[in-house]
This record gives C-alpha cells, sequence and structure tokens, in this order.
C-alpha cells in the first residue's frame, strides 16, 4: 500500500522541521514614553517565567519570596544584563526595513513579582511623533534559547496632536540554526 | 588512588561538569562571545519555518504549568496536580520535537541501518532516562555545589562536558563507519560474500534481501552520549522544587517531561524504522544493498560532520 509508505516518509521529512527549542519563556511588554520631543523612549518589562526566575534567582542568592534591594539590582543589572547590549537587548527596532539604532539602556532595576523575576529598563529614543509611523518593535532572541511573548503597555497613545496606535503584526525571523519562527510584533500606525 | 576513589573523583568532577553546562546555556549568565554559534549552526543545518504552534505551545503549557504548581503549593490542590502532570506530558512531547536532543543523530542512525522498532524505542527510552537522571544528579548534587562553592567554575566547566560528550558521537560516528567498511559479525551489507553460518542474530524477520538483517539492539553509546547532556527544561523544574521546597512535585513534572519527550522521539525513531524498511522493501536486492549502503555512508559521515561541528565550537 502507497500511503502506508508515505505515513512514515512524511513524518521523517518533517520531524526536522517542526523545530523549537526554547529553554526559557519571557513576556515582554514595550511602552513608549513621550516628552516635548516625540518619543523619548522605550520602557520595556522583562517577566521572566517562574521556573527560569527561582534559577536566576537562586543563581543570585535571593529568595523568590522576598524583595530585590538596590544593591542586589546592581549586581544584576552588572552581572546579568549590561552584556546584553551585544544583543541590542533583544530588542528588534525596524522602520521600513531600516534597523533603529539603540543607546545603551538606562533606569535598570529587578523586582519580583509572585515569584517571577522582572527586568524594567529603557532605551532612550528621540523620534518626533510624525516621523515615528511604520515603527516595527518587537524581543527577539536569535539563538532561540528565550522564547519571548511581546505584548504593548498600551495599544494607543496621544501626544503632540497626534495619536499613535501599536497594532500586532506577524513577523518571521530566522534564528541562528534552529529555523525560522514567527512572532507577533508591534507596528506604529501615527494618525 | 584506589578505584573506588578515582570513579568518586570522576563522578564529582563530570557532576560540576554537567551542572555548569545547565547554567551555561543561559544568555543572561553568559556573555555572547561565549555563545557557541558554530554548534548552533550545525543543530539543523536548513533554513526551516518552525510551526507556529510549537513555539505558543510550549509558551502557553509551561505557563500552565507553572499556574498549577502554584495551586498545588498553596492550596494543595491535588486536581491541579494532576492536570499538571498531564500538560508536563504534552509540553515534553512538544518540547522533544525541536532540533537538538540527539534527534539528527537517531535521524541518522535508524536511516543507516535496518533496525527493529523496538530498538528506536529502546534508544528514546535511554535518552530521555537518562537525561532526567543527569538533570537530577547535576541539580541534587553538582548544581547545587556550584552555587555554594565554587560559582566562577560553571562558566568554564561546560566546556569539559560538551568536548566530552561531542568527542564521544564523533568515535560513535567512526566507529559506526568503520563497521560497514570492515567484513564482521552480525551485520549487514550489500555486495560482498560472508558466511552466514557464523553469525548469531536472528532471521524470523519479515525482508525479502538476504543481506538488510534488523537489529534489536539499541546504539547505547549514542544514546548515552546524547542523555548526557541534560535538558535545561528540567534542572530549571528542579531547581524549583528545591527553591520553592516543592522536589518530590517537580520531580513528577520532570517525569512527565520525560514521558512525553519518550513519546515524541519514540515515534520519531520508529518513523524512520519504518520508513527506511518500507523503502527498502520496495527496492530489488541489488538497488536495495546500494541504497543501504549509501545511506550508511551517508548518516556515518553526517554524525560525524555534525558531532565535529559541534567539538569545534565547543574547544
Amino acid at each position: 500500500m502507497r500511503y502506508r509508505l508515505l505515513v512514515p516518509i512524511a513524518i521523517v521529512l518533517l520531524a526536522p522541521a517542526i523545530g523549537a527549542h526554547p529553554h526559557m519563556w519571557i513576556d515582554g511588554i514595550l511602552g513608549l514614553e513621550f516628552g516635548a520631543n516625540g518619543i523619548e523612549g522605550i520602557r520595556v518589562t522583562w517577566m521572566f517565567d517562574q521556573f527560569n526566575s527561582a534559577d536566576m534567582l537562586h543563581q543570585l542568592r535571593i529568595s523568590p519570596r522576598g524583595q530585590i534591594s538596590a544593591d542586589q539590582s546592581r549586581e544584576i543589572y552588572e552581572t546579568a544584563f549590561t552584556h546584553l547590549r551585544a544583543m541590542d537587548y533583544f530588542i528588534l527596532a525596524k522602520q521600513r526595513n531600516r534597523p533603529v539604532p539603540l543607546p545603551d539602556a538606562v533606569d535598570f532595576t529587578a523586582s519580583i513579582d509572585r515569584g517571577r523575576l522582572v527586568y524594567e529598563f529603557t532605551i532612550p529614543l528621540s523620534m518626533p511623533v510624525r516621523q515615528a509611523n511604520e515603527l516595527v518593535l518587537a524581543f527577539f532572541d536569535e539563538s532561540y534559547f528565550i522564547s519571548f511573548m511581546t505584548l504593548a503597555a498600551s495599544d494607543a497613545y496621544r501626544s503632540g496632536g497626534a495619536t499613535l496606535e501599536l497594532a500586532q503584526e506577524p513577523l518571521r525571523l530566522q534564528t541562528d540554526g534552529w529555523g525560522n519562527v514567527q512572532i507577533t510584533a508591534l507596528r506604529t500606525v501615527v494618525r | 588512588m584506589t578505584r573506588r576513589t578515582t570513579i568518586f573523583l570522576a563522578s564529582v568532577i563530570l557532576l560540576l561538569a554537567l551542572g555548569a553546562i545547565a547554567y551555561a546555556q543561559n544568555p543572561f549568565v553568559r556573555p555572547p562571545s561565549e555563545q557557541p554559534s558554530v554548534a548552533q549552526g550545525a543543530r539543523t543545518g536548513m533554513r526551516v519555518a518552525v510551526p507556529r504552534f510549537i513555539r505558543e505551545w510550549s509558551h502557553a503549557l509551561q505557563s500552565g504549568i507553572a499556574d498549577l504548581t502554584t495551586a498545588v503549593q498553596d492550596d494543595r490542590d491535588w486536581g491541579a496536580g494532576l492536570t499538571a502532570f498531564v500538560l508536563a506530558l504534552v509540553f515534553g512531547a512538544v518540547h522533544i520535537i525541536g532540533p537538538g536532543h540527539g534527534k539528527v543523530f537517531a535521524l541518522s542512525y535508524f536511516a543507516s541501518r535496518d533496525a527493529r522498532p523496538g530498538a528506536g524505542l529502546v534508544y528514546s527510552a535511554i535518552v530521555n532516562i537518562v537525561d532526567s537522571l543527569s538533570a537530577i544528579a547535576v541539580v541534587m548534587l553538582g548544581y547545587v555545589l556550584l552555587v555554594a562553592v565554587a560559582p566562577a567554575f560553571r562558566v568554564e566547566a561546560p566546556r569539559i562536558l560538551e568536548i566530552t560528550s561531542y568527542s564521544l558521537i564523533v568515535v560513535f560516528g567512526i566507529a559506526h563507519l568503520i563497521t560497514h567498511l570492515l567484513p564482521h559479525r552480525g551485520h549487514n551489507h550489500g555486495g560482498h560474500a560472508h558466511d552466514h553460518a557464523s553469525h548469531d542474530h536472528d532471521h524470523d524477520h519479515d525482508h525479502d534481501h538476504a543481506h538488510d538483517h534488523a537489529t534489536g539492539k539499541p546504539p547505547m553509546m549514542l544514546a548515552l552520549s546524547v542523555g548526557l547532556i541534560p535538558c535545561p527544561v528540567s534542572t530549571v523544574l528542579l531547581v524549583y522544587g528545591i527553591v520553592h521546597g516543592a522536589v518530590p512535585f517537580m520531580l513528577l513534572m520532570v517525569a512527565g517531561v520525560s514521558i512525553g519527550g519518550f513519546a515524541a522521539m519514540s515515534a520519531i525513531s520508529v518513523a524512520v524504522i519504518a520508513g527506511r524498511h518500507q523503502v527498502m522493501r520496495r527496492l530489488s536486492t541489488g538497488a536495495a544493498a546500494a541504497a543501504s549502503t549509501i545511506l550508511e555512508f551517508v548518516a556515518s559521515g553526517a554524525i560525524i560532520v555534525v558531532g565535529l561541528l559541534l567539538l569545534l565550537a565547543a574547544v
């Protein structure tokens, strides 16, 4: 029976294609900060999954039921955050297919929310609202160790007489050796 | 130094290294320059599309397991515990069908020789059992010990285990190739004559050509090498158990993930075995022999090349 031959072959051919290998899950929340000159920063909140939170806090000798002091937050910043600069803090920022340069993060804090490790930081940005159309933002780890879920802190902002909306958009990106994955990005629409 | 002491010290070093590798894969604690990008490229070697449901399900499943675990801890809700176990089974299956976990080696191996489905099942069982035991050993002994006494060592030590594991895989690939180059006992070859009277293998299986003997023996060394490196998911589950005082429950979750992984890996291995068997049955004796020989060389070559790439990235 030919179909009997096709089934195992199809499974074999599909097996390597069913590629997924994240070992860490982070809910990433993007918020925009506005000032007199328009967008002045991207406020980022990362909520690590509970299991990796326990693991990372254990490395730092911090109880997941406790609080992170200012000194501990500084230690986390130095030992488990600053080197992410080389990976643009896992932030994909493009406008009309051109990458938007991201400076060093500021205002970093680490905290614990119901057992989950939380990073918060700001990426300074200077962009008039009228020029902020078609800005695509997402979190993405090319090594695919982390699976990010990109969420918007707010769907719309009003600034300088304009309305900036954040719409969800599917985006397919190539990982470093694990195949390409579809993620959900946020695209700005200025009205 | 007595043999027992040597074994003990070797075990301690191995556990420290195992703990280190689990720790060092986390990009938050390992600088990007030390990330083995060459190895990552070698893991799939193709630009395939990852089905969206894999990413979304794994995200949702781990979140569900975490919430249910909290319910078990806070409210002693054992119904939630049972549901968490079911989710762990599904999570294990979804997680294992992604790249990694030695599937490229299993695919290569079982595509290269006529094995029985049982060999695929045993291979999958060994990989997942060894992986879980490795994770338990790492977390209970190596990982906790490392955090307490030698945190800096964890950054360097992963290379030891990576080099050991990938070297074993390369050695396995070369040995696998040699077995196909040299006439020997109990093995299948087309195109050359040998005395079947000296063979001790079973001939009661269903095939229609004389030189493709299904073997029920799983590739033990390959399975052990692949399973040796603990999955970070298992290690973080266990660390969570230690931190939150829920080790027995998290052991149950690791078992669930492992059983789900076993089911998925078995399905893939048995599909490869069945696929190869079906193809060979439809080929003439000569074509089957030629195809078998080509598959053996290609598969052995693939194991060696991928193992070498991973090894080079680790060195």
